[in-house]
C-alpha cells in the first residue's frame, strides 16, 4: 500500500513506511510531547488514515496538545506524500 | 517610580496584557506559518489568556499567591494550540516562581497553604506579597524553563527562543533596574531585538518574509502588561519590520444589501507546470480551493489547469497556485463592487415599459435585442425558464411594466406565474413562437401607452404566420402523416404540413404553405447545423419562386429548428 500519483517526469510512489517515518519526525518536534510513535497507517486511493500512540510531557494540556499534534502532523505528511490525511485518531498512553 | 507589583497589580497587567493581545489577533494570525501556517497563532493565544482572565477573576482573594494560582490553573485550562499551550507552560513556570515564599512578608494562612500547593515545598517560609524586578526577572527565568522543559526537541526561531532570551537579559537589567517601567521597557526592546531575529534562525519565517507570530504575540502581551504599570493603556506598536503575508479579508462594512458571502471571483490558468508539480498536488489544491470558497473549478492537467474561484482572499488563492506553476489570464473581479454598481444603476431611471423576451439561438437573441428588447432569457423548445427565472429577469429590467414573450406555447404558464412572483407590473404577451415575438417587438412604441402598446402587440402577433421546420426524434403518427424518426418536418403554427429527407425541400413546402395573395413579405431563420451557403442558396429559390414577397434571411443559430419561418 502506498500513495502514487504522475508528474512530468513519471510516476512517483510513497509508501506507508515512508510516510509513518514523516509522521514519526515531525511528532518528536510536536511541543508537549515526549514521545510516541505511529502505531497504524492506511492508504486507500491516496487518502491517508493514521493512528498514533503518544506519550506526553506532564503538566500540559492533553486536549490542546493532541490537536497540535494533529494538525501538525497532517500538514508534513500532505506536504510530503502529496495525499490528503483524513484521519488521524491520537492515543495517549503515558505521562512522562 | 513602581518598585513593586502585587496581586492586585499582576491582575491588571495580565488583563490588559489580555486585552491588547485580543485586540491585535487577526494582525498575528496573518503572520503564522509555523509550525503549521494556519493563521490561527493569535486567536489560540488570546482565547488561552481569556480562560486565565475568568479564572483570575474568581479567584477568591487579591493576594500575589492565590491570583498566581490562578493565572497557572485558568492558563492550563484554556491553553489552545501550539502557540497557546507555550504561553500557558511560560505563564505557569512564572507563576509558581512568584508564589514562592519568602520569610519577611506576612500574609494571610490561605495564601500560604496555596503558595506551598503551587511550588510543591512544604516550606515554613511566608509567601511573598509584593514583587521586584529581580523576583520578576526569576519567574521569567522559570517561565522559559517550564515551557523548554515540554519539547524534547525545542525549535529556535520561535517563541521558545524569544521568552529565552527576554529570560536571560531580565536578570541583566534586573540588576541595575528596581524601576518596572524602566525593566520592561528595557525587557520589551530586547524582546524586539530577539524576535527580528527569529528569521535567520527558523528557515520557514525567511521564506515567508515574517518574524514568528508566537514571539510577536508574546511581546503583545509583555506591551500589554507594560501599559498596566505605567497607566499608557494604548501601546503603539511598529509592526512595519514584522513583514506582511497577506491582506486578510473584507470587513463587513457596507455588504449590508448584498447577500455575496465571497467577494472576489477569481479566474487564472496555470501552466508551465513545474516538473516536479504532480496531480496529487492538483487534488490538494483543490481541496484548499473548497476550504477557502465556493464556487470552486480546478481543471485540467499537467499541462495547464483551468481555475475559478469565489473567495475573500484572491491573494492566498494566486499564491497556492504559484505553488504548482505560472499564472496566466488573471482575472479579479470585486462582486461586490459589481453588484452595488447594479443597485446604483438601478436607481438611476426607471423607463415606464420594459421588454423581456425568451429565445435560443445567437442570431435570435441579437434580432431582439436590436429590436430594443431589455433582457432576453436563453430557452425554448428544449430548455423552458422557470417563473422564477422569468420574474428574476423581469426585476433587473429599469421598468415599472414589464412585456413578457414566452415565444412557446409551454412557456405562457410559467410567465403567467412569474405575475406573483414579481413586484413589478407584467404583462404577458403570449406569443406561441419566437416568430410572433419578433413580430411583436417590431410593433412597440416606446412612446405609445401601455394599453396601445398592448393592443399593438397580440395584433401583430396574430397578424403573423409562424412555421417551423424541425426533424421527427422518433417515428410516429401525426397529423395524417406517418412520420420516421430523424424525418424532416415542416410545421405551421399547428400542425405537420409537410415531410422528407431534404431540409430546403420541406422548407420550400411550407413557406408555399403559409403564402396566400395577401402576404408581403417573409423571414427565414437558419438555425444551427445550417451552412450559411445553404441558407442563401434556398434565398435565391425562394427569391425566384415568389419575385413579388420581400425575403430576408437571417442567421438565428437556434438549437431544434432548422429553420423558423414568419410570413407577413
Amino acid at each position: 500500500m502506498a500513495t502514487r500519483t504522475t508528474n512530468l517526469y513519471g510516476k512517483i510512489t510513497v509508501t506507508n513506511r515512508a510516510i509513518r517515518a514523516v509522521a514519526n519526525a515531525a511528532l518528536r518536534e510536536c511541543y508537549g510531547v515526549a514521545g510516541g510513535r505511529v502505531s497504524f497507517i492506511d492508504v486507500e486511493e491516496n487518502k491517508i488514515r493514521m493512528v498514533i500512540r503518544l506519550i506526553l510531557k506532564y503538566g500540559v494540556t492533553p486536549e490542546a496538545i493532541c490537536e497540535s499534534v494533529r494538525s501538525q502532523i497532517r500538514y508534513n505528511v500532505e506536504n510530503f506524500a502529496g495525499a490528503s490525511v483524513v484521519e488521524l485518531n491520537t492515543f495517549v498512553v503515558g505521562i512522562k | 517610580m513602581q518598585k513593586n507589583i502585587n496581586g492586585v497589580m499582576l491582575k491588571k497587567m495580565i488583563s490588559v496584557g489580555f486585552a491588547c493581545l485580543d485586540e491585535k489577533k487577526d494582525y498575528v494570525d496573518s503572520l503564522n506559518v509555523f509550525p503549521v501556517p494556519d493563521g490561527d497563532t493569535g486567536i489560540n493565544m488570546a482565547s488561552t489568556l481569556r480562560s486565565v482572565i475568568r479564572e483570575v477573576e474568581g479567584a477568591p482573594s487579591n493576594e500575589l499567591p492565590i491570583i498566581a494560582q490562578a493565572v497557572s490553573r485558568g492558563g492550563l485550562k484554556g491553553a489552545r494550540g501550539n502557540s497557546g499551550v507555550i504561553l500557558s507552560q511560560i505563564l505557569k513556570g512564572m507563576m509558581a516562581e512568584l508564589a514562592k515564599p519568602v520569610d519577611t512578608q506576612v500574609v494571610g494562612k490561605m495564601a500560604r497553604k496555596v503558595a506551598n500547593a503551587i511550588t510543591g515545598n512544604e516550606s515554613s517560609g511566608k509567601p511573598l506579597t509584593d514583587v521586584t524586578t529581580k523576583h520578576f526577572a526569576r519567574a521569567l527565568d522559570n517561565g522559559s524553563k517550564v515551557a523548554y522543559s515540554a519539547v524534547t526537541v525545542p525549535k529556535e526561531g520561535t517563541i521558545l527562543t524569544v521568552i529565552r532570551v527576554m529570560a536571560e537579559e531580565s536578570k541583566k537589567i534586573a540588576r541595575s533596574e528596581a524601576d518596572f517601567v524602566e525593566f520592561f521597557k528595557k525587557l520589551l526592546a530586547v524582546g524586539e531585538n530577539i524576535l527580528a531575529q527569529t528569521p535567520e534562525m527558523l528557515p520557514v519565517l525567511k521564506k515567508a518574509g515574517v518574524v514568528d507570530s508566537g514571539g510577536r504575540g508574546l511581546l503583545i502581551f509583555f506591551g500589554g502588561m507594560l501599559s498596566a504599570l505605567d497607566g499608557t493603556i494604548e501601546v503603539a506598536h511598529n509592526f512595519e519590520s514584522d513583514g506582511k503575508l497577506s491582506t486578510g479579508g473584507i470587513d463587513g462594512e457596507g455588504i449590508e444589501e448584498i447577500d455575496i458571502e465571497f467577494a472576489y471571483c477569481t479566474e487564472f490558468n496555470i501552466t508551465n507546470m513545474n516538473k516536479k508539480t504532480t496531480m496529487a498536488a492538483v487534488d490538494m489544491l483543490r481541496e484548499k480551493y473548497v476550504r477557502m470558497g465556493d464556487s470552486v473549478v480546478c481543471v485540467g492537467d499537467l499541462e495547464m489547469l483551468k481555475v475559478h474561484i469565489h473567495t475573500n482572499d484572491p491573494g492566498e488563492a494566486i499564491t497556492a497556485a504559484l505553488q504548482l506553476g505560472e499564472i496566466i489570464n488573471l482575472k479579479v473581479d470585486n462582486m461586490l463592487q459589481q453588484s452595488r454598481d447594479l443597485f446604483a444603476a438601478r436607481d438611476i431611471e426607471m423607463k415606464d415599459q420594459g421588454i423581456v423576451a425568451v429565445a435560443a439561438g445567437e442570431g435570435i437573441v441579437t434580432v431582439f435585442k436590436d429590436l430594443g428588447v431589455d433582457f432576453v432569457i436563453r430557452g425554448g423548445q428544449t430548455m423552458n425558464p422557470s417563473a422564477e427565472d422569468i420574474a428574476k429577469a423581469c426585476d433587473r429590467v429599469h421598468a415599472k411594466t414589464v412585456f413578457v414573450f414566452p415565444n412557446n406555447k409551454n412557456i405562457i404558464l410559467a410567465a403567467r406565474h412569474a405575475q406573483d412572483l414579481c413586484k413589478k407590473n407584467l404583462i404577458i404577451i403570449p406569443t406561441k413562437s419566437v416568430n410572433e415575438g419578433i413580430a411583436a417587438c417590431i410593433a412597440f412604441a416606446s412612446e405609445a401607452s401601455i394599453e396601445e402598446n398592448t393592443e399593438s402587440f397580440h395584433t401583430a402577433a396574430t397578424a403573423v404566420k409562424s412555421g417551423s421546420v424541425t426533424y421527427a426524434v422518433r417515428s410516429t403518427k401525426l397529423d395524417r402523416f406517418s412520420i420516421k424518426e430523424g424525418e424532416v418536418l415542416g410545421l405551421d403554427s399547428k400542425t405537420v404540413v409537410a415531410k422528407g429527407a431534404n431540409i430546403p425541400d420541406v422548407t420550400t413546402k411550407v413557406v408555399e404553405k403559409l403564402v396566400d395573395k395577401e402576404s408581403t413579405s417573409v423571414m427565414l431563420f437558419y438555425g444551427e447545423g445550417i451552412k450559411e451557403k445553404d441558407a442563401n442558396a434556398l434565398h435565391d429559390k425562394l427569391m425566384a419562386k415568389y419575385p413579388e414577397l420581400d425575403i430576408s434571411i437571417i442567421d438565428g443559430g437556434q438549437p431544434v429548428y432548422y429553420y423558423l419561418i414568419s410570413v407577413e
